[in-house]
């Protein structure tokens, strides 16, 4: 919890020193856009890391300039032995936060390092997604398939794809981006994401899940794969949603396959999905009913809402966020419904209303976990 | 929405005040719970905005936003984001306003954090952070100047900022846990 508050603090940083800069394209400012909508959190973080320069302003008057430099060069010099025999200095941004001056140290001397650094920079549509992600350890970038991403407990990452459009993933999910010059596909191969899609009428955008396709031309929506169902949410513009039945997608089998774009499945029953839809795909069925958007996309503010949820649902749900776990050791009380809204990183207070409400009991264990039972005792 | 040049003159007023901004935000913000319900409500006045606005100027209309919705805190007076009303006078009415001497404790307690803080820093940062922030050095003649990269400039200068907002939060929660306060050499 405060290891993710501090990633995006991190980030704050980053975003807010690069603003600054006077060569700050206007392309950047699409990306900082979309940083900045991705939570109130970030809005939060951003706001605290402008209202400390101010300090840091006031403080570094006591400093002597010239001997600080001297420091650093000397520093530099220094740790530059480290950095040489890191495992890989190309990677070295992200070891410099365990090792301060180390990668700086890279970037300072040997040629042949500093080289290789801007290069790292430079790869124009994943710039800035490859600094985030190594630097902050964010996203796991694996070198042989770098469309693959991944959130562990927890995390939640917003990020731009090459054309403009913005991706939300939310915790404990994984995604595959692949584009090409007559498609846009993304594969959700797991939980939950939020696109915020370009428009570009020669290239669809295709999220495609083990039970559905989901075509988009310029639009937002949300789509969520966990537990064998997909439901796409549409926020704005218009999709359309076909079932894939009979496909299986396991992670594995998807990541593993170098070409993972390519046409989607044969698909039936197109459904067109507007504003404010919702469509649930179970099995080779869609069902189409009116959605309440703002619940669908509450996640985003790390809120969490159920109405009439069974209490194994819910607690499944928490357990995205946490790493220590809820556990049910009733199986009738697994089924009680349970209708509110909570923070997903507060599991004491969703105990404590639990308790309350006369629903479950709780007991901490030493581990963190967290068992409820059925307040009538019994079994 | 706001017309171009509305759009303009907000830019161009923030960039005027924008360290006052930042000073008056850093006072109301010292109450973590404020900070929160503020950011939140900022949050969702963002999330209304036409997205073509906010990506040409996002920090200029983030600040705008807080800047509206700390006045409106403490005026009671609800404010219009478009644009419409004349940014100027709400930022000399904010230029006015003087904190008050709790503000004053919490700014200095802050300044000490953040001292402590920023000697805590590698070499390298701190060098970065002064040449920035007093000297008002640009990111590319701190590259000059310390032989690195423009990027390992950038990342020193967030790593201070980050570390120095890293260590208010950790004290603002030992206040609010009513721990003893920590040996303050």
């Amino acid at each position: 919890m405060s290891r993710r508050l501090d990633r995006i603090k991190d980030e704050a940083a980053l975003w807010f020193v690069r603003v600054q800069d006077p060569d700050f394209a206007a392309s950047d400012g699409e990306e900082f856009a979309s940083w900045l909508a991705a939570s109130a959190e970030h809005v939060q973080a951003y706001l605290s890391v402008a209202s400390v320069t101010h300090d840091i302003r006031e403080v570094a008057a006591a400093y002597d300039v010239d001997e600080l430099v001297e420091l650093a060069r000397e520093a530099a010099d220094e740790q530059n032995v480290v950095a040489l025999l890191g495992p890989d200095a190309s990677l070295a941004l992200s070891a410099d936060e365990e090792h301060p001056g180390g990668a700086l140290a890279a970037a300072a001397t040997a040629g042949k390092v500093r080289r290789r650094r801007p290069m790292l920079w430079a790869t124009a549509a994943g710039a800035v997604l490859a600094v985030v992600g190594v630097t902050l350890g964010l996203l796991q970038l694996a070198a042989p398939d770098p469309g693959l991403y991944t959130t562990g407990v927890g995390e939640q990452v917003s990020f731009p794809l090459g054309d403009g459009s913005v991706v939300t993933l939310n915790a404990q999910s994984t995604l595959r981006v692949a584009y090409g010059d007559a498609f846009r596909d993304v594969r959700l191969i797991a939980g939950e994401a939020m696109f915020d899609v370009e428009k570009d009428p020669n290239r669809a955008f295709r999220v495609i899940t083990d039970r559905a396709v989901i075509e988009a031309i310029g639009t937002q929506f949300n789509v969520r794969n966990r537990g064998g169902d997909t439901t796409v949410t549409v926020v704005e513009g218009i999709v359309d949603v076909r079932s894939t039945p009979g496909r299986s997608a396991s992670p594995g089998a998807v990541a593993q396959q170098p070409d993972a774009a390519g046409p989607p499945p044969a698909a039936l029953h197109p459904r067109r999905l507007t504003v404010g839809q919702q469509a649930r795909v179970t099995g080779g069925e869609v069902a189409v009913s009116e959605a309440n958007v703002q619940r669908a996309t509450s996640w985003r503010e790390r809120r969490l809402v159920f109405e009439a949820w069974a209490l194994a649902d819910v607690v499944a749900e928490f357990n995205l966020y946490n790493d220590q776990q809820f556990v049910i050791d009733d199986p009738d009380l697994a089924t009680r419904a349970i209708s509110g809204a909570f923070s997903a990183d507060d599991r004491e207070s969703f105990a404590l209303f639990l308790s309350e409400a006369g629903l479950a009991t709780s007991e901490t264990l030493a581990d963190g976990t967290i068992v409820l039972s059925d307040p009538r005792g019994g079994g | 929405m706001p017309s171009r040049e509305a759009q303009a003159r907000i830019a161009q007023l923030f960039a005027n005040h924008r360290d006052r901004l930042q000073q008056y935000l850093r006072a109301r913000l010292a109450n973590p719970d404020d900070a929160a319900e503020l950011a939140q409500e900022a949050y969702l006045r963002l999330l209304r905005m036409k997205r073509a606005d906010l990506i040409r100027h996002p920090q200029a209309y983030l600040f705008r936003i807080a800047h509206n919705l700390l006045h409106e805190l403490y005026t009671g007076r609800q404010m219009r984001l478009d644009g419409d009303v004349d940014a100027g006078v709400e930022l000399d009415a904010l230029e006015s306003d003087v904190p008050s001497p709790d503000e004053l404790a919490v700014l200095a307690a802050r300044r000490r954090l953040v001292e402590r803080a920023v000697a805590e820093l590698p070499a390298k940062c701190q060098a970065a952070l002064v040449l920035h922030w007093r000297e008002g050095l640009t990111q590319k003649e701190i590259a000059e100047r310390m032989n690195l990269s423009r990027q390992m400039v950038q990342k020193y200068l967030a790593r201070g900022l980050a570390h120095c907002q890293k260590r208010l939060r950790h004290i603002a929660a030992e206040e609010r846990g009513d721990l003893a306060p920590r040996g303050e050499k």
